[in-house]
């Protein structure tokens, strides 16, 4: 059978505005949406349909750029224009703003939760990158401050399973960041990309890197250091999906139970790719799997996996909508 | 002020001789000797405003730390120790910032690094940051 | 021909007033092509002349204005603190110290001004400046630096600092500024007032003495 994106669902999830970002809670049960409205919508599947159940419009002043849930699946945070972070508290089907994190200098463009749900990242157009610490009161206190862009920093994510922490800039680099003495720090800069990086994901081991850009390509990188102390210049590209994409590529999503990998693309469409199973692995070669060419009508700006079921992707766009696609791989 | 510049002239002198043309090179010194001083006028006038805006912003940084040390020193608190650690470790990086040497290659990193201690200890104390004069009076430094 | 040389003596009476530069040579008026060459050559050096020391002039206008900011720069770190400090203590008025930092700051403004001033000054003056740059110029390039970023000792560096500020002011008050020098001595009388003023408040709202004497410490350095 060929490989297929296959519509399962299309919802105007932030009418006459942009859909900016999307992502599902740990179970997989729940989808939280963002966007230029300034709020936030949690969807939830009821019966063959996607519902909304909650819409947190009262935590942010201008544009929800990202949001993200914790690893337990009780709190969501969101980055907004309106430089503060909000962290949510889910309580049933309510959620409370709990606590608004001040300090970025201006726009917060991603919030990331690490995996053990002990620290927070986020990142800002003020060029800077800032970790959070949680204690058990619910207390946020800012552990450090990095400042190893030169420009805007549009994406923190973290590692699957280490403290390590990547983020991606306006000033074509990626950086990865370790705790040194208490304070995080940059041990390696990642330099390829030839224009805005736009957005990063671990491959579901951690080993390797996807970032994606505004000149049109996909890098996968390789930690191609021994163990957890030879982070330092250690990542090396080891491959560049050039050709398959004809505007910026704004978002990448690794699949944590296939290995496939989603991009979303500033030319409309949604592109699916696979490893050659036989290539090697220092220098891997990629197919394009599926690909829906007018996934919607505008830019598409996110897409994400969902974390149990194999195959369900949900993308977001500038027209407002979310689209939910189910993935047929011909593997 | 002759010694400091005469290897340069040296160099120079001997390609300009090889033309074989006492007028241009009597031209020539006359014209070093002035364009040095005015040089060394116009690079010290730049330098200057450059040295002051940095130092001025370190100094606010190291008073700021400072002051905050001695506050949290003696204060019973459960959460003054990770305040006080975090103004100390600004307070030492200041200690070995190397801004008597406008050429120092780690210049820039070092201000960065300083820059982003001082906004974590204003987040750990709730203080909002009135810096922002600073950020965009040295975004324009060259070095 | 005679544009070129009404240029050519232009330039030069503009830079030296007439001394060195003007060549028996041409005046014996051995051939008007000795003055062209002359002048490209002059041309040439100022370029070459320029580019060999802007550096050095550089680095030594740096250290001058490091010097300068350093006790001014802290002292307003130390005030700000203290001003976040009184309002996160809901018993104490933060009034007087929001005054106080605000004096500060205008203070600090009227330093940057001065230096701008003086960056102001006429080209006519510049040779005057340069005899004076000789003499704390080049040596200090070699002291200076450590000086400034010892604390214990910054008495001596501060005070450096602070006469060669004058000196400055002296030479713009020749030129154009007269009422300048006087402003700044003003100013400078204010900032001990400032600092004591400051002691006070921080004996008043019961912190450290060791922030006390570190504050006493600054003026001393200062005066």
């Amino acid at each position: 059978m060929k490989a297929m994106l296959q519509l399962v669902h299309r919802l105007s999830a932030h009418p006459d505005s942009r859909c900016w970002y999307v992502s599902w809670s740990p179970t997989g049960a729940l989808l939280a949406s963002c966007g230029g409205d300034r709020s936030i919508r949690i969807w939830g599947k009821e019966g063959d349909t996607w519902q909304c159940k909650s819409v947190l419009s009262d935590g942010h002043q201008r544009t929800v750029r990202k949001v993200s849930w914790s690893p337990c699946g009780n709190y969501l945070a969101s980055a907004s224009f309106d430089a503060t972070t909000c962290i949510w508290k889910k309580k049933d089907d309510e959620f409370q703003c709990l606590t608004v994190l001040e300090g970025h200098e201006n726009e917060v463009k991603c919030v990331a939760w690490a995996p053990s749900g002990n620290l927070l990242a986020t990142c800002s157009r003020d060029k800077s990158v800032w970790i959070w610490e949680v204690d058990e009161e619910d207390e946020y206190e800012c552990v450090s401050v990095v400042n190893s862009h030169t420009q805007d920093v549009k994406h923190v994510v973290w590692h699957p399973a280490q403290e390590l922490l990547a983020s991606a800039s306006y000033d074509n680099k990626v950086c990865i960041y370790k705790e040194e003495d208490d304070d995080w720090e940059c041990r390696a800069t990642l330099e390829g990309h030839t224009s805005t990086v736009w957005s990063l994901s671990f491959d579901p081991e951690g080993q390797r890197l996807a970032s994606c850009s505004d000149d049109r390509t996909v890098k996968i990188w390789k930690d191609c250091g021994t163990g957890d102390e030879s982070v330092d210049g250690s990542w090396k590209c080891i491959c560049t999906l050039s050709g398959f994409h004809s505007r910026t590529v704004y978002d990448v999503a690794w699949c944590r139970l296939t290995g496939a990998l989603a991009t979303a693309c500033g030319d409309d469409g949604v592109r699916v790719f696979k490893e050659e199973a036989a290539s090697d692995p220092e220098q891997p070669v990629f197919y394009i799997s599926a690909h829906m060419p007018k996934a919607h009508s505008q830019d598409v700006n996110c897409v994400a996996w969902n974390p149990k079921e194999a195959g369900l992707l949900a993308t977001c766009s500038d027209n407002g909508e979310i689209a939910i696609w189910n993935y047929h791989s011909d593997a | 002020m002759a010694g400091f510049s005469q290897n340069v002239t040296d160099d120079l002198f001997d390609s300009i001789i090889m033309a074989d043309d006492r007028f241009h090179l009597d031209g020539y010194r006359e014209g070093f000797e002035e364009g040095a001083q005015q040089g060394l006028i116009e690079g010290r006038n730049h330098g200057m405003l450059h040295g002051a805006r940095l130092s001025a912003e370190v100094s606010f940084y190291h008073g700021f730390a400072l002051t905050w040390k001695f506050i949290l020193q003696n204060t019973e608190d459960v959460k003054a120790r990770k305040r006080l650690k975090a103004v100390e470790t600004l307070d030492a990086m200041i200690q070995k910032f190397p801004y008597e040497d406008p050429q120092n290659e780690k210049l820039q990193e070092h201000m960065e690094r300083v820059r982003a201690k001082f906004r974590q200890v204003c987040s750990l104390l709730s203080v909002a940051a009135d810096f922002r004069e600073y950020m965009s009076g040295s975004e324009g430094m060259s070095f | 021909m005679m544009f070129l040389m009404r240029t050519w003596m232009n330039s030069a009476f503009q830079t030296k007033n007439g001394g060195a530069v003007w060549k028996s040579e041409l005046r014996d008026g051995t051939g008007m092509d000795n003055v062209v060459f002359y002048q490209d050559g002059f041309r040439d050096g100022i370029d070459a002349g320029k580019e060999a020391s802007l550096q050095q002039g550089f680095n030594l206008g740096y250290r001058e204005g490091a010097v300068k900011m350093k006790a001014i720069g802290q002292f307003k770190g130390i005030v700000s603190a203290l001003r976040s400090w009184c309002q996160s203590q809901p018993s104490i008025s933060s009034e007087p110290i929001t005054q106080l930092l605000q004096k500060v700051e205008k203070h600090e403004e009227g330093i940057f001004e001065a230096m701008r001033k003086a960056q102001e000054l006429p080209s006519s003056s510049v040779s005057e400046l340069v005899g004076e740059m000789d003499d704390l110029g080049v040596d200090q390039s070699d002291r200076g630096g450590s000086d400034c970023c010892r604390n214990d000792e910054g008495s001596e560096c501060c005070r450096k600092g602070q006469s060669d500020r004058c000196g400055c002011d002296e030479d713009i008050s020749e030129s154009s500024a007269g009422t300048h020098t006087e402003s700044l001595f003003v100013k400078d009388e204010s900032l001990e007032q400032l600092l004591h003023r400051c002691m006070e408040l921080v004996t008043e709202m019961g912190l450290p003495e060791e922030l006390r004497l570190h504050i006493q410490q600054l003026r001393s350095t200062c005066i």
